[in-house]
């Protein structure tokens, strides 16, 4: 259709490849996606359904997580404390207020975003940089959790459980149990969130913060400013980590301080981008496609092992050890990810 | 007309003096090449004129205003830019976009920086790279990279660090007439370089530059025969 037009030169003299087409085409691959992803509740069966949508909160908080450590280049070893103030929002408002949880989701993820602003700038006001900054973003989830365990409001370790309503309500965020709306919401999330990911590293703002990441001193000769767009892929990774959080609650009627705040989190938000590539668009979203069934795969195998494998009964811990597993042959075998790898194979 | 003003720059490292009581002016349109034996304190004087370090006393004067410790991205947007002796390029960009990413102080747009950076890059003669990884670039393309960076910040002064060092003989020539033709264009430009036949056709002034202090200043011809010079060379060769 447009094809012609698009090979045109962009002006006079400059050939056609100026006009930049990479955020076009990411775009048009995010509308694939959407739609084809958007027809699996058709075909899935229940139990699909709940691993499917496992898999979409953890690809969420991953493309949040790697806004920051991908893009920005500042290693968050602590994105729970962010899931968790989405998630923890969401209960609070929703349970102590009957705020609609849509509303509580937006107000969490200011919250977690304001939060990962302030612990970032601190931890960058006082130089701290690679293994100690990833350390100090651990300490605060650990920090928050402790909080959240000894603060009467906010449940102690009993956590929340949001009230079940009599009726269906978009606003309110329920639906009948097996309702397909319960898969769409979260991936109408993530859609948005791939958009904004794609949008913001096409644009400006976003080549200044890679130009930063790859060279801080280089990008600072060039009138770039440091702090700045060091910060703002951290606002939006901790918005967008924090959403994933308060959808946790929706779906799951309950949280408490460990699904929010612990460490386990702040694993799955960086071990689907780094499976599948980091600083890529695409990567956290094909890494959660493997971590996310993978994970409930192993959480039945110990719920319920068959004969040959009895001795997995009671054993606690196993998908982190699956992951590390996983984290080392990838690390070894496609130091970029699956994504990355892949891409740059094509490449050539 | 003076552009850009030194007064006492001094720099201390410790108990080290790496810099030590520089002043000089620099007119529009100038073309000021430093010299000076290794550790005269040449990169130091650019770190602190264009921001990555703060003077210990002394002050840097741009067009008037007073710029000294002002932040290195400030500097930039004020119209010094330097370049690196090592090159620093952003490795996960290609050549244009590297160029994109300065282009973009004065284009918001992405097709407009890009096309911006791709007329750079026509400049330095690496147009035909503009597509390519910056890891297949050879040293002298990185070298005309870093130039282009900073061109493309649109610069009053340019301040650059060693953009010959690196280079074989045949590839020197090309980038000398492309500095000559920006300082052709009525670019400011401070050089500070190591190969004596470039900074010779270059130069309309030299400041010789001897253990962080100014040995001397003025026309480059009779520069190099000032027996201060020439004994401050010597020397250097002698220890080497």
């Amino acid at each position: 259709m447009s094809v012609t037009t698009e090979e045109k030169p962009a002006s006079s003299g400059a050939p056609g490849w100026v006009r930049d087409r990479t955020a076009r085409r990411q775009f048009v691959a995010l509308a694939v996606f959407v739609v084809v992803v958007g027809l699996l509740p058709l075909g899935l069966t229940d139990r699909g359904e709940s691993i499917a949508v496992q898999t979409l909160i953890i690809a969420l908080l991953s493309v949040g997580w790697n806004l920051m450590s991908g893009y920005g280049g500042l290693f968050s070893f602590g994105h729970a404390a962010f899931f968790g103030i989405g998630a923890y929002t969401d209960a609070y408002l929703v349970v102590e207020h009957g705020i609609s949880p849509w509303i509580a989701m937006v107000v969490g993820a200011l919250l977690a975003a304001v939060a990962g602003t302030l612990i970032a700038y601190l931890c960058l006001r006082y130089r701290l940089a690679g293994a100690y900054f990833a350390l100090a973003t651990f300490a605060f989830a650990q920090l928050f959790l402790l909080v959240v365990e000894n603060v009467d409001a906010l449940g102690k370790t009993e956590g929340f459980n949001l009230p079940i309503l009599p009726d269906e309500s978009f606003w309110m965020m329920q639906f009948v149990s097996g309702s397909s709306m319960y898969f769409w919401i979260p991936l109408g999330l993530l859609a948005v969130a791939l958009a904004v990911v794609i949008g913001f590293t096409n644009s400006r703002a976003g080549q200044r913060v890679q130009a930063v990441r790859d060279d801080e001193t280089a990008a600072e000769s060039l009138g770039i400013s440091i702090m700045k767009y060091r910060l703002i892929p951290v606002a939006l990774s901790c918005f967008i980590a924090a959403v994933a959080g308060a959808y946790y609650t929706q779906y799951y009627f309950f949280v408490g301080p460990e699904q929010a705040f612990g460490a386990k989190v702040s694993v799955e938000a960086i071990v689907p981008a780094v499976i599948g590539g980091i600083g890529t668009v695409w990567g956290p979203v094909i890494g959660a496609l493997v971590v996310g069934p993978l994970a409930e795969l192993i959480a039945e195998l110990l719920r319920d092992p068959p004969q040959s494998l009895s001795f997995l009964q009671g054993l606690t811990g196993l998908d982190i050890v699956v992951y590390s597993v996983l984290l080392i042959a990838i690390v070894i075998l496609m130091p970029k990810g699956i994504y990355g790898t892949i891409r740059d194979r094509w490449k050539r | 007309m003076t552009l850009l003003q030194l007064e006492g720059l001094t720099r201390h490292f410790g108990g080290l003096k790496a810099v030590e009581d520089v002043s000089l002016e620099v007119g529009q349109g100038e073309f000021l090449g430093i010299i000076g034996p290794n550790g005269a304190g040449k990169t130091t004087l650019f770190s602190m004129v264009s921001g990555q370090l703060a003077p210990s006393s002394g002050r840097v004067v741009f067009d008037g205003q007073d710029i000294s410790g002002w932040p290195a991205d400030k500097v930039a947007h004020a119209g010094l830019v330097r370049t690196f002796q090592l090159m620093r390029p952003f490795g996960s960009m290609s050549v244009v976009d590297n160029v994109a990413v300065a282009s973009h102080s004065h284009h918001r747009s992405r097709t407009a920086a890009r096309r911006h950076a791709l007329g750079v890059l026509e400049q330095v003669h690496l147009a035909d790279d503009a597509q390519r990884d910056t890891s297949s670039l050879t040293t002298a393309g990185l070298k005309r990279l870093e130039l282009a960076r900073a061109l493309a910040m649109e610069p009053r002064v340019l301040l650059l660090d060693e953009v010959l060092a690196g280079l074989v003989p045949a590839e020197r020539e090309p980038m000398i007439e492309t500095l000559r033709a920006l300082h052709d264009d009525g670019l400011t430009i401070l050089y500070v370089e190591h190969i004596m036949a470039a900074i010779m056709a270059l130069s309309k002034r030299l400041l010789v530059m001897h253990e962080g202090r100014s040995l001397a200043l003025g026309d480059p011809q009779e520069i190099i025969h000032d027996p201060k010079v020439v004994e401050a060379y010597l020397g250097e060769e002698q220890k080497a």
